[in-house]
């Protein structure tokens, strides 16, 4: 029934177009940056992607743009060959971090900034499907259904994919 | 079981595991350092934060800018389709304007015209025909302002067109005068059609001639023997006095005056094509007008 109503939506009303940019943008720049690894791409791919929504506005059910929009933004990237190393930073103020390690010695620091830059570069040489289903859940905060429903996969598939990014990265650190 | 297995840990990450199952794993040395992990990539972002409205302006932008040069585009294939059309309208007209066959007499002048299908024509002075040289074969049709002597050959329906009506031919030989309101027919030999613009038709056969003046109609005989202007000797019979001194200006350039006087006047005579003056004097004395001569100006008076 909800699928019915939203049929009849039409992407060319300006009003509708800009409910699937604020549905979509974000999680397709996140996506499009864990795919090729550079913002200023990722966003130009974005860009590039709702301009082509609109241009096609009349021929696109609402429902299906997004499909529309991870495919024009895929073929975007696969034309334009860019695939950086990714760059992840970590956060500023990250409360539960200082309180770790305020009272810790500065070899403990150390070790702990180490292990922190391990986790980091293992995430950047995850193989693309476990990396952008990883990091989705963990910097977009989506739940697995909704990075099922974004990528056009099942659960148990991402389900499958954060297990073993997980596991890469656990074996990348070695013996603790 | 290995499903599951594989699973596991997203699971446990989800929180999505029974209770006892999470605390053993928890307590674990690989479950602290699985938690140590993900406490890290939590605390992982993209370089840059995403500016919402700045791209949404950036994309507003671009489709504008794409509107426009498709507005361009458009308008350019548009400028080129017209252009294409003009030319390709003119090249035609050109075409058929080039197929267009003019030929015209001067004052004074006779003019003898082969057709493309060997039929002749003879202008008398200041007259002209105008054909259609590549629709020749397909349609026999020429327009003619002015006299001319007409031989025909054998075909198909040749055509003459006058402002004042059509001549129809099979193949003959005939003659027409025509000018404004006025058009004389005489055939010499065969079958002529006579069509005027008031659809009244009539067949000559040799030796009859029509003339048509005003509306009026009058249909009379000839000798095809005696000389015509073809010879120098232009002839009339019952013709307007304003169509024969038009036939001695075409003839020599003359220019009369106050001729509207006289247009209910009817000449029939001859006049000689070799001495201007005495052309004159042939016509005016005959019909006792009186005029002046100045320079090619002939005045009359009266």
């Amino acid at each position: 029934m909800k699928k019915n109503s939203t049929n009849n939506i039409s992407v060319c009303d300006e009003k509708n177009y800009k409910r699937l940019y604020n549905l979509h943008s974000k999680t397709l720049r996140s996506y499009m940056y864990y795919t090729c690894n550079n913002i200023s791409t990722a966003e130009d791919i974005v860009q590039e992607a709702f301009v082509k929504l609109w241009e096609n506005c009349s021929s696109i059910i609402f429902d299906q743009a997004l499909f529309f929009l991870k495919r024009v933004s895929k073929n975007h990237f696969y034309n334009t060959k860019r695939h950086d190393k990714i760059i992840l930073k970590f956060r500023e103020s990250s409360s539960s971090r200082k309180k770790d390690t305020d009272n810790e010695t500065p070899l403990f620091i150390l070790e702990e900034k180490e292990f922190a830059l391990k986790v980091k570069n293992t995430i950047a040489s995850l193989p693309d499907k476990e990396r952008e289903v990883f990091l989705l859940n963990r910097i977009d905060k989506l739940k697995y259904k909704e990075i099922a429903d974004f990528l056009g996969i099942s659960i148990k598939t991402v389900e499958k994919h954060i297990s073993r990014a997980l596991k890469t990265i656990r074996k990348e650190i070695g013996n603790v | 079981m290995k499903d599951n297995e594989d699973i596991f840990l997203a699971k446990w990450l989800n929180n999505n595991i029974n209770k006892d199952d999470k605390k053993s794993f928890n307590e674990s040395v690989e479950g602290k350092v699985y938690e140590k992990i993900i406490t890290i990539a939590d605390e992982l972002e993209i370089p840059e934060v995403f500016n919402a409205e700045g791209l949404f302006n950036k994309i507003q932008q671009q489709k504008l800018n794409n509107k426009k040069k498709k507005f361009k585009l458009i308008s350019l294939n548009t400028f080129y389709k017209v252009a294409a059309f003009i030319l390709l309208f003119t090249s035609v007209f050109y075409f058929w304007k080039s197929n267009d066959v003019v030929h015209k007499s001067n004052y004074g002048e006779k003019l003898a015209v082969t057709l493309p299908d060997n039929s002749k024509v003879t202008l008398n002075s200041k007259s002209s025909i105008t054909f259609n040289n590549k629709n020749w074969n397909k349609e026999r049709t020429i327009y003619l302002e002015g006299e001319a002597f007409f031989e025909v050959k054998k075909g198909e329906k040749f055509t003459v067109k006058t402002k004042e009506g059509s001549i129809i031919v099979l193949g003959t030989s005939f003659n027409i005068n025509s000018s404004n309101h006025f058009l004389e027919v005489k055939c010499f030999t065969g079958k002529v059609n006579v069509l005027n613009k008031n659809k009244t038709n009539k067949i000559l056969t040799k030796g009859l001639a029509t003339t048509f003046n005003n509306d009026k109609i009058e249909n009379w005989s000839f000798d095809t023997q005696e000389s015509s202007w073809k010879e120098g000797i232009s002839r009339f019979r019952e013709v307007p006095l304003p169509k024969v001194l038009l036939a001695l200006e075409n003839q020599f350039n003359f220019n009369f005056k106050n001729v509207e006087k006289y247009k209910n006047e009817k000449f029939s005579g001859v006049f000689s094509h070799n001495k201007p003056k005495k052309a004159l004097k042939t016509v005016l004395e005959a019909m006792d007008i009186k005029y002046t001569i100045k320079n090619n100006n002939i005045i009359l008076l009266k």
